[in-house]
């Protein structure tokens, strides 16, 4: 994996992950699911790796894998260097500290019942070394922090704003005192004009902490502004990965070309040529068992080889790989 | 009224809530839309631009009341119009077409009955031929194997199928004006570049009126050639699509559009504050304790609308 | 930070409810009733004028009068006298006996609906057995079987109970379980069962609360009705249904009152207690929905 400097231990490491679900498609039949297959990337602290893509493509179940409340069918997630499944005790109570998450929709993930300032309370559970009246005055400065009022702590998630919220969201996930936090589309949900103030705050957060983050954002401001590193997923597959910067400007995969295209939408696209690749149809289950590129029947430069091969992620540009035998062979 | 206006609205206001302390949601909003004209509405949650939509129709919740203004539609006063009346408009001649096209659907009925129902209701004829009307539509909007997908049931339609299954709905009583009250939002991003090809190919292709209302300028600047921009009720700039973007005057305009195309590096921007609920009408401009070029003057007085350009409004004292 | 432009006055968000709220509450009929019935219950020495076990062969079947304002019995004892210490049994141990079901209802069905697979079955299995009993032979069976008395009277009652909330709470449960909040709790280091705690069951308590209401009015009318045809309460222990029961061999001999004044008590409670729960139920479901 090259990103950032290859010297540093990375806090948390995906190997290999692949995960399986067993879907009821109707009454009597079932089918698995790949959700996640064969994905793997590390990140280091002070570092953002970015995933893209759009529903079922797995980066919900990656984020599930990474914070350990799902057991991958094969692969292994290192934290620190050891497999989860060698954590224990101590240890293990260490990993669940470290590693945090905020979620995507600020009221869904905050308990009704609960006040904010009582919700961060308990988001403080693990730090046994403070006492009731330390852990007090922590709620008040985690919400410093992120920009609100201490006052606010009596308040109820539905009397906040959605920005407001998702930074009580953000102070939530600092206050165990992690080393790394799972970013599940942190800014959907919110207004474009409060986007950027959230962001902001993690980037701040990252720079003073040198927190890694694991962000998956389907808008791409967010991912050029945050991220150093981005895997674009689709049906469970890496089919395009690199450094930021190289992968948007000069998208390699039709697939990428296509979100490209929709994201910049009408706007003054930065690569021109990406404007027009549109993938068409749906999202489609593939069968089980199937070999060939996922992209099959949706890709607008789609061969019969596409659908016999087995589609290989292979470097196609320092630093810059891709899963497409066109793009690997020069074609384009 | 220019003879090519078909849709023209003046200071339309409407309240929601409470009847004790209701929001003022629509605070005196202008705009025309002519014929085969492509217009988006860009606003922020909270900024009233689906309250206006709803208004045109009549078909605010009950706890909405539009309490002045006028909508001429070619020359009659919607406002004043009997409900029988505004009922044969409805679907036929202005169409709406929702956000979440699977609550919009009826999930009892096939999907391709429910559009024969709409086209039967407004002009009448057998099931047999409403039917076929039905499925040709489903065909027309890139449904593949579309008679077979008419006798499906909403559930059974992924996401972006349910959406065209609307615009189908929507267009087949070739309605002339159609109004898309945040069609993409919650769709995968490809199939919103699709949903947006398809609404654009439609309305060129018939002629129609479109209003396009959503929170992403993206989504606007795709499709529609002029602009509305909307803040807490009211209009605070408008005109061509090209020359807003290029040339914002208003600062919530540039403020906004700022947040949609940073200009450098890595710190976004942001507008400090949130949108406001108004249960009073301010004096002076609603976006004052925001505004980056506030002067005491915007407090009290409420800012007059300028024309900076051919075509191009502008809500502001700051001009 | 920007502050809150002059225009904007938010609503008042209510958390204590409001003075106007209250007293709707408190003035509401089916609350006046049950206030009345209680004080009955609580002053119940200081009201009776007669002791309530006391017979007095000499005023048997005496109609209602300046001196015994419901009659008297069959034995010559004072019936509001009898009807006002019946309160304390009826309420207490309907009362007692839904609280108990509640108790064993909600980490049972927290329980099922957050773990799922095999205890979730055999859950639900269960109460579906319970629920499947006509009640009244069970609790004729397990009078039976275990004895006639006041205690198993408000067990059997509480174990009618359990399925109604271990279902309800269930059926909260399992949406929460997939929710972000809960996932949330997670990341803060819960175990299941501290989240189950901490997190499920206060959410589970507005229906409860709303139900539980009406489940008194029911339990009310199990006990007298069970009390009626003998179980659990022994003659001459003052309780409304044994009262009628008493009572309702004497009507066709033209007295009414030993049946009717107990007859009516029980209708009292049950009905206020029903009408109190309708209108729990009715108000916070329309909060629910904002």
């Amino acid at each position: 994996m090259a990103c950032g400097e290859p010297n540093r231990l990375p806090i948390l490491e995906a190997r290999g992950l692949v995960k399986r679900f067993r879907v009821r498609q109707s009454l009597a039949r079932r089918t698995v699911v790949t959700a996640v297959n064969e994905v793997s990337f590390a990140v280091r602290p002070g570092e953002t790796v970015a995933l893209v893509g759009e529903s079922g493509c797995g980066k919900t179940t990656v984020g599930k894998l990474v914070l350990g409340f799902l057991p991958p069918d094969s692969g292994q997630v290192h934290f620190r260097g050891k497999p989860l499944t060698s954590l224990a005790g101590e240890e293990r109570l260490a990993y669940r500290r470290a590693v945090q998450m905020v979620f995507q929709n600020p009221l869904a993930s905050f308990n009704p019942m609960m006040s904010i300032g009582a919700a961060l309370l308990d988001a403080l559970r693990l730090r046994s070394d403070l006492s009731r009246r330390e852990k007090e005055a922590e709620v008040a400065r985690l919400l410093q922090r992120v920009g609100l009022e201490p006052e606010m702590a009596m308040r109820y998630p539905s009397e906040m704003s959605g920005g407001q919220l998702q930074r009580v969201g953000v102070a939530r996930a600092l206050a165990p005192g992690p080393a790394f936090i799972f970013l599940d589309e942190p800014t959907s949900a919110l207004d474009m004009s409060v986007r950027g103030q959230v962001i902001n705050l993690l980037l701040e957060l990252q720079a003073d902490r040198g927190l890694a983050y694991l962000l998956v954002s389907h808008d791409l401001r967010v991912v050029r502004a945050m991220g150093h590193y981005m895997l674009v997923m689709y049906l469970g597959q890496v089919l395009e990965e690199g450094p930021v910067e190289e992968v948007l400007a000069h998208p390699l995969h039709p697939y990428t070309q296509s979100l490209l295209a929709a994201t910049l939408l009408g706007l003054l696209a930065q690569a021109p040529a990406a404007r027009r690749v549109r993938v068409r149809g749906e999202v489609l289950q593939l069968p089980a068992g199937y070999r060939g590129c996922n992209l099959y029947r949706r890709c607008p430069f789609v061969t019969e080889r596409c659908q016999q091969e087995p589609q290989v992620l292979a470097e196609a540009a320092p630093g810059h790989r891709v899963r497409c035998w066109r793009v690997l062979d020069g074609a384009c | 009224m220019s003879e090519q206006a078909l849709l023209q609205l003046r200071e339309l206001r409407a309240v929601v809530g409470p009847r004790e302390q209701p929001v003022h949601a629509v605070r005196g909003v202008s705009f025309t839309v002519r014929r085969g004209a492509r217009l988006g509405i860009i606003g922020e949650s909270g900024s009233g631009k689906s309250m206006t939509a709803l208004s045109i129709l009549r078909l605010l919740p009950p706890s909405g009341v539009i309490r002045g203004g006028k909508v001429l539609y070619d020359g009659r006063d919607l406002l004043r119009l009997p409900e029988p009346q505004m009922q044969r408009l409805r679907g036929r001649e202005i169409s709406l077409i929702f956000q979440n096209a699977a609550a919009a659907l009826n999930p009892l009925f096939p999907v391709g009955e429910q559009i024969a129902d709409v086209y039967r209701h407004h002009e009448g004829g057998s099931p047999r031929q409403a039917w076929e009307r039905a499925v040709a539509m489903l065909d027309a909007m890139g449904i593949p194997d579309a008679p077979r997908r008419a006798r499906a049931y909403p559930h059974q339609y992924s996401g972006g199928m349910a959406q065209r299954a609307m615009i189908a709905m929507a267009l087949i009583c070739s309605p002339r004006l159609l109004i898309a009250d945040e069609p993409t939002t919650g769709l995968d991003l490809t199939i919103q570049a699709q949903v947006l090809d398809l609404i654009q190919e439609q309305v060129q292709r018939s002629g129609t009126s479109l209003v396009l209302i959503s929170h992403d300028i993206a989504v606007i600047a795709e499709v529609c050639e002029e602009v509305v921009v909307m803040y807490a009720g009211e209009v605070v700039e408008s005109g061509p699509l090209a020359e807003v973007l290029r040339n914002p005057i208003n600062p919530y305009t540039r403020a906004l559009l700022d947040c949609f195309e940073p200009k450098e590096g890595r710190r976004l921007p942001y507008i400090a504050g949130r949108v406001p609920q108004l249960y009073q009408e301010p004096k002076g401009c609603a976006f004052f304790n925001r505004c980056p070029q506030a002067r005491e003057m915007c407090r009290e007085i409420h800012p007059p609308t300028v024309e900076v350009a051919p075509g191009h409004r502008v809500a502001c004292h700051v001009v | 930070m920007a502050e809150v432009p002059l225009a904007e006055t938010p609503v008042v968000l209510f958390r204590r409810p409001r003075w106007r709220t209250l007293r709707r509450w408190l003035f509401c009929p089916p609350v006046i009733i049950l206030a009345l019935l209680l004080l009955g219950a609580v002053f119940a020495p200081q009201l009776a004028r007669y002791d309530p076990l006391t017979p007095s062969p000499g005023e048997k079947l005496q109609p209602p009068s300046a001196r015994h304002w419901f009659g008297t019995d069959p034995y010559g004892m004072d019936i509001f006298s009898r009807v006002l210490y019946a309160t304390r049994t009826d309420l207490t141990v309907a009362v007692l006996s839904v609280l108990l079901g509640i108790a064993a209802g909600i980490p049972l069905g927290a329980l099922a609906g957050y773990l799922g697979g095999w205890v979730d079955e055999a859950l639900t299995r269960l109460t579906e057995v319970m629920q499947a009993f006509p009640q009244i032979l069970f609790a004729m069976a397990v009078m039976a079987a275990l004895g006639n008395n006041l205690v198993n009277l408000v067990l059997i009652l509480a174990f009618l109970n359990v399925p109604v909330y271990l279902k309800m709470v269930r059926s909260v449960t399992l949406p929460l379980r997939e929710s972000d909040f809960v996932l949330a709790a997670r990341c803060a280091g819960h175990t299941t069962g501290s989240l189950v705690v901490r997190h499920i069951i206060p959410n589970t308590l507005v229906p409860v609360f709303s139900q539980f209401s009406l489940s008194c009015s029911y339990a009310v009318q199990m006990v007298a009705g069970l009390s009626f045809i003998g179980l659990g309460v022994k003659i001459p222990h003052p309780e409304w249904g044994s009262m009628i029961s008493l009572g309702a061999n004497y009507i066709v001999f033209g007295m009414w009152w030993p049946a009717l004044f107990p007859g009516l008590a029980t209708f009292l409670a049950a009905f206020a207690l029903h009408d109190l729960g309708q209108r729990l139920r009715r108000s916070l479901l329309r909060e629910a929905e904002g």
